[in-house]
């Protein structure tokens, strides 16, 4: 695959069947120079925010939080990086809101939407559970056994989630409701 | 993601590309190659199929039949509408501008 071709996979499948074959014609005539591949990068991602579902958007990013959130209590002394753990849940937030926002959906149907985010989001955590199994041995973070791990993060990690997505399509929908409903004079 | 050489409503993307499809259809590395010469603008690739998706949407713009990897665009009687109103809007305001300049 050359450089071109990947470049290409910055774009959503969807807008690459409409515009791909064009892009990639395009790029066959231009030198490319770091401004090039940082402007096709850059307005890929564009691309990906305005046609991917919100809860795929966010759970890839709790994905990159929550790895970097592995790797980071991996290598640094536990406490400092614990209240960070925490931003991860906002992502849950966010997705629940958003899906109000963009699909006019409902509260249950958002809430679910931000469970599919958190489905993929948390799947570091129980990769991390599940790779301590073969030896018994504790988790690289919170010094857990991994039967503790894994039923922390599906029980309590996922139902946190689906209050947080739950409150942001809440709060969307209401956001909604008042903006439509006229003012009292 | 322009690289501009200038500033100002003058090197928006959207505006550029339906100021290039005035002149006649025309594919994409043709509107680069023309928006360059005239307006001084280097367009990315990415920024130029960024405005074109967006003015297709808004039915701005059309696409033709593609010949190759080619496809060409035409102005819609909708997009000639928009770009009329907006090039009166610049208008306006740099004669509005230059008004101002010659009291100084």
């Amino acid at each position: 695959m050359t450089l071109r071709n990947l470049l290409l996979r910055a774009y959503p499948r969807s807008w690459r069947d409409e515009y791909g074959e064009e892009l990639a014609g395009v790029l066959a005539q231009k030198r490319l120079t770091l401004g090039v591949v940082a402007d096709v990068v850059g307005n890929g991602a564009k691309q990906h925010l305005y046609r991917d579902e919100p809860w795929k958007i966010c759970g890839a990013g709790l994905v990159l939080w929550n790895s970097a959130d592995f790797a980071a209590r991996y290598l640094l002394p536990y406490p400092s990086f614990l209240r960070l753990h925490m931003v991860g849940f906002l992502f849950l937030f966010v997705a629940g809101g958003w899906t109000v926002l963009r699909k006019k959906s409902g509260v249950w149907r958002s809430t679910a939407a931000s469970a599919k985010a958190a489905l993929a989001g948390l799947s570091p955590e129980v990769v991390a559970g599940l790779w301590s199994f073969p030896h018994q041995r504790s988790t690289p973070i919170y010094g857990h056994s991994p039967y503790y791990w894994i039923a922390h993060t599906l029980v309590v990690d996922l139902n946190l989630s689906l209050w947080f997505g739950f409150a942001g399509a809440a709060l969307a929908r209401l956001f909604l409701r008042l903006r439509k409903e006229p003012r009292e004079a | 993601m322009a690289r501009k050489t200038t500033s100002g409503p003058a090197t928006d993307p959207e505006l550029l590309i339906l100021s290039s499809l005035a002149g006649g259809p025309k594919h994409g590395y043709a509107m680069m190659q023309e928006i360059g010469a005239f307006a001084g603008v280097d367009l990315g690739p990415g920024t130029l199929y960024t405005a074109i998706t967006r003015l297709v949407e808004e039915g701005w713009i059309e696409p033709m039949e593609a010949s190759g990897r080619q496809r060409p665009y035409r102005l819609t009687p909708g997009g000639l509408d928009y770009l009329r109103g907006q090039l009166e809007k610049m208008r306006q305001l740099a004669s509005f501008g230059l008004r101002r300049l010659r009291t100084v």
